[in-house]
């Protein structure tokens, strides 16, 4: 029940998130007497993401957690190639597995909010395709969650590191910033005293809002 | 085709490094059995000198059977009951342990009687104040008096012999009244209602997120180091239920008893503290919500310590 509550609240985050994105795209581009399509520097994106935690601490086992993070997020593409990027989404772990001398780390759910940027670099023409667009974004993120199954608060933050490579096809999707993505997070968490490294692979989908001028 | 190559190669590096994980962690979490040693110490007192109580005796034999069922050899546990539950004796029994492994499980379970203490006694005795459980040689025939009080043991008591145990891997169960007090405080909130009026905060996820900063705050200043973990009958400012006919045992400890066997909610051959709570908690709320239809039920939901960490409580 409390998995629901987290996932419905996580949700209904990413829809305002998404509903906010929107406006702020539509309040860029306001039409004028000549209408002109014109490209925003907002873009949204959604992305699901799974990951393989280790968790560790001083005079604690070392044990490996399976997660999964659903993320909608709002970038705003800078004039020098510099992205500033909200994330608001659901992030999930299992329980570890059980160590010799009986001990575990719980599982955990929560809704986490990042702040990032990092580095848009050139894009790679892909002859008849479209453009691969590779970005490294880093930054911080915060997280509220609950452990699975009880009653149990908390918050941490945590660091993150996410390359990303973009397939912007041609004549597709309409611009040259959208089209999906493939992500290979990193997030170092820091739980309390103990430590949470965190890779994993991501999949999602940018759309590059348009305006008419 | 160049893109070709360039979209098949990311997506085949991230289903390597993908199916490397899972493969990582499917090993890492079947690999290990439980082969630390572990003890019991089990406390259930009934004939007590003044309010006798009926099932906590039996609590503590059924329990005793479980735990030896479940993991505990019988040369490793020490069950005592109702005279022989003295302050003293819990302690030295607590200290006998100083010299277990630091890979070893220590579990410590007690049914009798709870006590709170507040500002209204103050003025009788000043020194006392919080909830204590309260051993047999706390309550005399007239109660607990001046000359008895000394024997109540305060969670800051017990935590400092818990302390000097060899281990770290501490399980404490309290099926007494006020055993919430014994909760340690951690970098976590337990939204549970310490007092069922006050129930309208019972959501984790909302406490988390109207608690951000502060729960961000206790985060950064935790230690990491391992506390006992907890699981408790009752909040600090609640009373655990004694039983019925039917169940033969408090509420709390029959349902407990119940995860012994049907707890293992993830199917590993474990049942942790985390399982036994979620599975005992949802059969009280069961049980209460059958027999009225308003919360009071929730007075008797147990309450368990934070932290990231869990420890196996049965074994199967």
């Amino acid at each position: 029940m409390r998995f629901r509550l987290a996932s419905a609240a996580a949700f209904c985050c990413v829809v305002a998130f998404c509903c906010m994105a929107s406006l702020a795209g539509a309040q860029a581009a306001l039409p004028s007497l000549t209408s002109q399509r014109i490209v925003t520097p907002l873009s949204v994106d959604f992305t699901a993401s799974g990951f393989d935690s280790v968790t560790w601490a001083e005079d604690s086992p070392t044990l490996t957690q399976l997660g999964l993070d659903l993320t909608a997020g709002l970038e705003y593409t800078t004039p020098i190639s510099m992205p500033i990027r909200l994330e608001v989404g659901y992030i999930g772990f299992a329980s570890s597995g059980i160590s010799s001398d009986g001990e575990q780390y719980r599982a955990w759910q929560g809704a986490r909010f990042a702040l990032l940027t990092g580095y848009n670099f050139a894009p790679l023409s892909i002859e008849g395709l479209g453009k691969l667009k590779l970005a490294l974004l880093a930054g911080g993120a915060v997280t509220a969650a609950e452990y699975t199954d009880t009653a149990l608060a908390y918050a941490y933050p945590s660091i993150v590191l996410e390359p990303r490579a973009l397939l912007a096809l041609n004549g597709i999707f309409g611009g040259d910033d959208t089209g999906p993505y493939i992500t290979l997070p990193t997030e170092l968490m820091f739980r309390a005293g103990n430590y949470s490294l965190a890779p994993g692979v991501g999949l999602g989908f940018r759309y590059r809002i348009i305006g008419i001028n | 085709m160049r893109v070709g190559k360039t979209i098949d190669s990311s997506l085949g590096l991230a289903a390597v490094i993908l199916a490397a994980g899972l493969v990582f962690t499917s090993c890492t979490q079947n690999a290990s059995s439980i082969t630390s040693p572990r003890y019991a110490l089990v406390y259930g007192i009934k004939n007590y000198l003044a309010d006798p109580l009926t099932y906590t005796v039996a609590d503590a034999q059924s329990i005793e059977s479980v735990l030896e069922s479940k993991g505990v050899p019988s040369v490793n546990m020490i069950e005592r009951e109702d005279s022989a539950v003295t302050k003293a004796q819990i302690k030295a029994d607590i200290l006998s342990l100083s010299s277990v492994s630091s890979d070893s499980t220590v579990i410590v379970y007690y049914s009798g009687h709870g006590s709170y203490v507040d500002a209204s006694w103050g003025s009788y005795y000043p020194t006392y104040s919080g909830a204590y459980i309260a051993p047999y040689d706390a309550v005399s025939s007239s109660g607990l008096t001046g000359s008895t009080i000394s024997n109540l043991i305060s969670p800051s008591e017990f935590e400092s012999w818990i302390s000097q145990m060899g281990t770290k891997n501490v399980i404490v169960i309290f099926d007494s009244c006020y055993s919430g007090g014994f909760i340690p405080s951690t970098s976590s909130i337990d939204a549970s209602p310490s007092d069922y009026s006050s129930m309208q905060s019972y959501s984790a996820f909302s406490t988390a997120m109207s608690n951000f900063g502060s729960l961000l705050v206790a985060n950064a200043s935790a230690s990491g180091e391992k506390t006992p973990i907890v699981l408790s009958a009752c909040g600090s400012n609640e009373e655990s239920y004694d039983g019925t006919t039917a169940m033969g045992h408090g509420v709390f400890t029959y349902y407990l008893l119940k995860a012994a066997t049907n707890g293992d909610s993830n199917g590993d051959g474990y049942v942790t503290m985390t399982e036994a709570y979620a599975y005992t908690a949802q059969c009280i709320k069961t049980w209460g919500a059958s027999l009225t239809s308003s919360d009071e039920y929730v007075a008797f939901l147990p309450h368990l310590s934070g932290g990231i960490r869990d420890l196996v409580l049965f074994t199967n």
